[in-house]
């Protein structure tokens, strides 16, 4: 067996007998979240509840709905557009990884996202 | 409720943020550079210019009468001062334009530089107050308890009674108290000048104060 060949199989053997370490359920849940069109989705989907709350303490101009609106309706809207500019500057992150990997080559327009759950 | 410019903004941003977020995820558009940039208007701006507007015209919702009445407990004192034959100072200024419907924060307002600042603090503290005090109280048991925090700034008149027009020191009472009036030391709504801005909430602490006296 040449030498590359055996520290090749040494060290899948080292890999074999070590176990994976298996992602917590914290970290699975967050990068279940943060998969791109899912999180565009929930942003998008955040959006939607803070606007009905600022236009509900539009329509009734009361103490409770304003309080709503301007605590809980602002906060949910400004974490839909944080989930959204981190969608877009993570895939800022990987097209500038892909220009540099890549040298030459730069996509015309840039990788379009996958979104698994979408229909063919 | 449209005729205020901000609200038709607010509404107008929020229509259009409404149909494209709509449009994202009924339809599950391809998320290209074009889909991106529908939901940079569909997620930020819109959303923003709604947050915005919509601020505005809930502060200028706040100040009107309507609103302070919404809770129970004030609903005597917007009926009184809404009321065209009562002759308390509230009623009397709210015939007035300038105090019209948003009379009760005209009087009650603090002013300076951070008269709008310490006004929405203890607004604040009014809806806590009302929350957790006042909120399933009846009128009956809620009014002896309601006391204005701190007794009513003369400065409050000052701003349009200046005490400063010669016809006004004409006046035997006036031209007496001057300096009184002009060092808070005695109310312009006391008994013996103008009388309380909201009559029946006068006699209504003054039975209290009777009976306690009694017990």
């Amino acid at each position: 067996m040449s030498e590359v060949a055996r520290d090749a199989s040494t060290a899948e053997t080292a890999a074999a007998s070590t176990p994976a370490k298996r992602p917590g359920r914290l970290a699975r849940m967050l990068r279940y979240l943060t998969e791109p069109a899912r999180a565009l989705r929930l942003s998008a989907g955040l959006t939607l509840v803070a606007l009905f709350l600022m236009v509900w303490s539009m329509v009734v101009p009361t103490p409770m709905p304003v309080m709503i609106a301007m605590t809980l309706g602002q906060g949910i809207g400004t974490l839909a557009f944080a989930l959204f500019g981190f969608v877009i500057f993570i895939d800022l992150r990987r097209a500038r990884r892909d220009k540099r990997d890549h040298g030459s080559f730069i996509p015309e327009t840039p990788p379009e996202i996958d979104d698994p759950e979408r229909s063919s | 409720m449209l005729s205020d410019p901000f609200l038709l903004i607010a509404m107008v941003t929020t229509a259009s943020s409404a149909v494209l977020l709509l449009w994202f995820l009924i339809k599950r558009p391809l998320i290209n550079r074009t889909t991106k940039v529908i939901l940079l208007f569909g997620i930020g701006v819109l959303p923003l210019a709604t947050a915005g507007s919509g601020n505005v015209a809930g502060y200028q919702a706040m100040k009107t009468r309507t609103f302070c009445q919404s809770c129970h407990v004030m609903t005597p004192y917007g009926n009184d001062s809404a009321d065209p034959t009562s002759l308390g100072l509230a009623a009397r200024h709210g015939r007035n334009e300038a105090f019209g419907a948003e009379n009760c924060y005209t009087c009650h307002a603090d002013y300076g530089m951070f008269g709008t600042l310490t006004t929405k603090l203890g607004g604040l503290r009014h809806v806590y107050e009302y929350t957790f005090n006042f909120h399933y109280l009846t009128l009956e048991e809620a009014l002896p308890k309601i006391h204005i925090r701190k007794p009513f700034p003369n400065s409050t008149c000052i701003r349009c009674h200046s005490t400063q027009n010669p016809y006004w020191n004409q006046i035997g009472d006036h031209a007496s108290t001057l300096d009184e009036v002009r060092a808070n030391t005695l109310s312009c709504a006391s008994a013996g000048c103008h009388g309380a801005a909201h009559p029946f909430s006068h006699e209504i602490h003054e039975r209290e104060r009777a009976k306690a006296g009694v017990k």
